[in-house]
């Protein structure tokens, strides 16, 4: 089933055009990226998709829950995560800053409570809630607001750039648990990323450039077509790279994403 | 310029942030710092913040709370969001606003502006841009031109590499080697990158829990996977592929580019 789907979508600030006639569509439960260079239009479309900008009825959602209120729709259907951290925080602790979304929806304490140790039991992380907001890593502010992004328990997940500036082992993590979710719960994710290495485990790529799609498919296809990708300013994965080169020398027959796995073929 | 912390330390409500730092950063050299509260420790050489106990020599003064402003003009602190650090609309304005604060009386202003965007790579239709209509890596391009102008001789890029898309990214590294080649600059680079690091320093720092846990060539430090995984820090990919390889009796050697481990690949298959 089609949950969101975008039809000749337009938008300019002022008077320069930002995106020009772009269609798009996102299966439920899929996991979805979008790429593009730094000026793209990705956080633009970001923005339209969960209408902090006015979209003119370019994007329609499918909702299929009841009862919400028009007005508290989008906020109830997508748990958005941006790529700044700072600004972000209300209070002084890691609790308060979880509790208050959930105080917004009007949910008794002890609800709340459970949400809460929930995600924290969900990401493996309780030791998190009795911290203070200034006293985290950066790693750790950006794992906090993946939480608070899905603890209204949205139908789709929207990350801006949102893996950037993570350490290597909380971005392994937080891919595991966010997949896991996706497989399980049937979570919708859409993520817009400069970093080719995160598009491998989804299902579908978007590259948009100059606020138009100029190549769509699954990601290890799109991957081959590394001349268009560097034109726009995109960096292929080492290990794609890798592989490739590894091809051309006929030292590999296939590409190989898993690092273990190629010095397994190379060397038996 | 050569740059010298003896026994520096930074508290915060009776928390430890920084102790014990030892460090010298050699002159014309690119130096890595990775790990916690790296900021901070750009900061300090910067002269912005002030250590509780220690004291930095840049070149051959001691910072010291009378000369903190003087010494300010010595180091340029490029920060991972320059709009942060714009205080006017376009970027000619901001070149004009700098130069004023430092009381420059130079007639070759205009003909200096143009030369810094210049080197910077960028055309001199950018002097009438908006600073906060650019993309974050132009804004990035211009603020190291605007520092040109006064010529430090010391350039701290803190996270330089983050959100930058590849054409930009290829630019930034051109530039930084640039500097360091031909205007021999001192460079400190703070950045958890692992992968850019190995590529672009030659010393590289690791600081762990507030203390300096490694200071070394990088290619010394980068190349004992026992320490990097006894103290969980990201292993560059050409080392964690060389490393592998190794383990299955491979004959290759550590490269810090993609081509050389090829050709290596290709010889010992």
């Amino acid at each position: 089933m089609t949950i969101l789907e975008i039809k000749n979508l337009e938008y300019s600030y002022q008077d320069k055009k930002v995106i020009t006639n772009l269609n798009l569509s996102i299966e439920e439960g899929s996991f979805t990226t979008i790429i593009g260079n730094n000026k793209s239009g990705k956080t633009t479309l970001i923005k339209l998709i969960c209408g902090l900008l006015d979209s003119k009825n370019s994007i329609t959602i499918q909702d299929n829950r009841a009862n919400t209120r028009p007005l508290s729709n989008n906020f109830q259907f997508f748990g958005v995560v941006f790529s700044d951290i700072e600004n972000k925080f209300l209070f002084q602790d890691v609790y308060q800053e979880l509790a208050f979304p959930l105080e917004n929806l009007n949910l008794k304490k002890e609800e709340i409570e459970k949400k809460i140790v929930d995600i924290a039991k969900e990401f493996r992380n309780t030791k998190l809630l009795d911290k203070k907001i200034e006293d985290l890593t950066i790693s750790e502010k950006k794992e906090l607001l993946v939480m608070i992004s899905l603890l209204h328990d949205p139908k789709v997940l929207v990350l801006d750039h949102a893996f950037s500036m993570m350490n290597k082992k909380t971005k392994e993590k937080i891919g595991r648990i966010l997949l896991e979710k996706q497989k399980k719960e049937k979570l919708t994710i859409i993520l817009t990323t400069t970093n080719l290495e995160e598009i491998i485990d989804s299902d579908y790529t978007y590259v948009i450039h100059n606020g138009q799609i100029i190549m769509e498919g699954k990601p290890l296809m799109l991957l081959r077509e590394d001349k268009i990708l560097n034109r726009v300013g995109l960096e292929l994965p080492f290990m794609i790279d890798l592989s490739q080169k590894l091809k051309f020398y006929e030292l590999l027959t296939e590409e190989i994403t898993d690092m273990d796995r190629m010095v397994n073929a190379l060397w038996k | 310029m050569e740059i010298v912390l003896k026994n520096i330390g930074y508290q915060y409500k009776n928390k430890k942030i920084l102790e014990k730092i030892n460090l010298k950063i050699g002159p014309g050299k690119i130096t890595g710092i990775t790990g916690n509260n790296k900021t901070l420790l750009v900061e300090m050489i910067n002269c912005l913040t002030v250590p509780n106990y220690g004291e930095i020599k840049i070149g051959q003064e001691i910072v010291t709370q009378q000369n903190r402003i003087e010494m300010r003009k010595k180091v340029c602190l490029v920060r991972q969001c320059p709009r942060e650090q714009f205080f006017t609309d376009t970027v000619q304005e901001e070149m004009i606003f700098l130069v004023n604060r430092l009381g420059y009386q130079n007639e070759n202003i205009a003909q200096k502006m143009l030369e810094s965007l210049k080197l910077v790579g960028l055309s001199p239709k950018y002097l009438e841009k908006n600073l906060f209509k650019l993309s974050s890596g132009e804004q990035k391009l211009v603020q190291i031109a605007i520092s040109l102008l006064y010529s430090p001789q010391i350039i701290i890029f803190d996270e330089p590499f983050v959100e930058l898309d590849y054409t930009n990214k290829k630019k930034l590294t051109n530039l930084i080697k640039m500097l360091k080649d031909h205007y021999h600059k001192t460079i400190i680079i703070s950045s958890n990158d692992s992968n850019l690091l190995y590529e672009l320093t030659d010393d590289l720092v690791i600081l762990k829990d507030s203390k300096i846990i490694a200071a070394d060539s990088t290619e010394k430090i980068y190349q004992d996977i026992k320490f990097l995984l006894y103290n969980e820090i990201d292993i560059p990919n050409l080392v964690l592929f060389t490393h592998k390889a190794k383990q299955k009796k491979a004959k290759i050697s550590y490269h810090r580019d993609l081509r050389d481990l090829i050709k290596d690949v290709y010889k010992h298959v």
